[in-house]
């Protein structure tokens, strides 16, 4: 554990006055504020830190005792026991300062916490945390609407996958984020959803587009192809004379569409013309001859 | 038909030990939008996420109306803009190594 500067955590001197502190944080906070940085960790973090530094400097007795053993806190740490019991009789509620940010409350340092045994509990309500959280999901498994169970904050939720969902998409689970303090409301839980593509297949919104090779003689004089596709095997009629990179379109054999039962986008298909290689005297032969034609 | 869920304006002042005024000068700049039944205020269930939001940023960083106004628009816009990203990651996905 080690050793954290509360006065280099808000730039401030060490003999700071009451205002200058509370000047000093408030600049940070604004920057730091989980509020003003939705989903960014690092904001987060160093909020954490800020307002930890803020909790010990603006309390004339925490900073005392924060000044009278500075790096040799450990020291200290006898004196917290008759320091808990000054507290109690000074603040009977417990109440503190400090902000009722949308971050976790408990996130004070170890540092802090031997030092002070434990951080501040507010009295005030407030909403808990929002947590966001990646689900990973193969391409194939979201054909289907499915429920899946998954861990999160050492709680199992059990949600429902509706089929058609995009890469990156977010759900939010109301009340399944952090809990609230003191009678306040639970946050919210974003999922957000990261397709595994390891298919053939590639999304445009509820489309899918498939490159499918076929050989010359089946461009030249038409033919079938097999794919297999999301939907099963499908057996596509291939024209006489069709180009290479000629695109057709399969109706109703794409993607789920999301949160509509039973509608379907389209695939396309694209057909790569593959050359023949490794010719045989004969051949060369014949295709000399069809030159000529 | 559909119900909603409302808080009474008065309960969560109370709550959040904060001034009625507070709520009403945020109603009068359009920040949220009170529901009112005979004569009583309410808030919407799915508007109390904005609600708490702009009470935090008004006590936590002595930030005025005005002030809440903009960073709530200005979040909304970045909302919107994460969103715009992720729909073109997703095209740019499928341009790259994108069949025919």
């Amino acid at each position: 554990m080690e050793f954290i500067d509360y006065y280099k955590e808000l730039g401030i001197e060490k003999n700071a006055d009451a205002e200058q502190i509370k000047k000093a944080y408030r600049k940070l906070a604004r920057k730091y504020h989980p509020d003003v940085n939705p989903n960014d960790k690092e904001a987060n973090k160093k909020f954490q830190q800020i307002n930890e530094a803020n909790e010990v400097l603006s309390d004339p007795e925490k900073r005392k005792q924060y000044d009278r053993y500075g790096k040799d806190w450990q020291h200290g740490e006898a004196q917290q026991q008759s320091y808990n019991s000054q507290r109690q009789s000074h603040y009977p509620g417990g109440a503190s300062q400090g902000f009722r940010g949308d971050s976790d409350d408990s996130g004070f340092s170890d540092f802090f916490s031997s030092f002070f045994g434990g951080g501040k509990k507010s009295q005030a309500a407030y909403r808990g945390q929002d947590v966001n959280a990646t689900l990973e999901l193969e391409f194939t498994s979201v054909f289907k609407t499915y429920q899946q169970t998954f861990a999160i904050n050492g709680k199992n939720i059990r949600i429902t996958i509706p089929a058609g969902i995009e890469n990156s998409q977010v759900i939010k689970l109301k009340g399944h984020g952090n809990a609230g303090a003191n009678g306040g409301p639970n946050g919210d839980l974003f999922i957000t959803f990261q397709l595994n593509n390891n298919t053939n297949f590639k999304r445009m919104k509820n489309d899918l587009y498939l490159a499918q090779e076929i050989d010359l003689y089946t461009a030249l004089l038409g033919g079938d192809v097999t794919i297999n596709s999301l939907h099963g095997k499908l057996k596509l009629k291939v024209k006489p004379e069709t180009q290479n990179n000629t695109r057709i379109r399969v109706k109703g054999k794409g993607m789920p569409v999301y949160k509509s039962e039973g509608d379907f986008g389209d695939l396309y298909v694209t057909y790569t013309v593959m050359l023949p290689q490794n010719l045989t005297e004969k051949q060369k032969e014949l295709f000399i001859e069809l030159s000529k034609l | 038909m559909a119900t909603q869920k409302l808080v009474a304006v008065k309960e969560f002042c109370r709550h959040h030990k904060i001034a009625l005024e507070f709520i009403q000068d945020l109603n009068r700049n359009e920040i949220i939008e009170l529901v009112m039944i005979k004569r009583t205020g309410f808030i919407a269930e799915e508007d109390l996420h904005s609600l708490e939001k702009a009470v935090r940023l008004y006590h936590d960083l002595d930030i005025n109306i005005e002030g809440i106004q903009t960073i709530l628009h200005l979040l909304s816009s970045l909302e919107k803009k994460e969103n715009e990203i992720n729909t073109l990651r997703n095209q740019l996905d499928f341009y790259v190594s994108a069949p025919g």
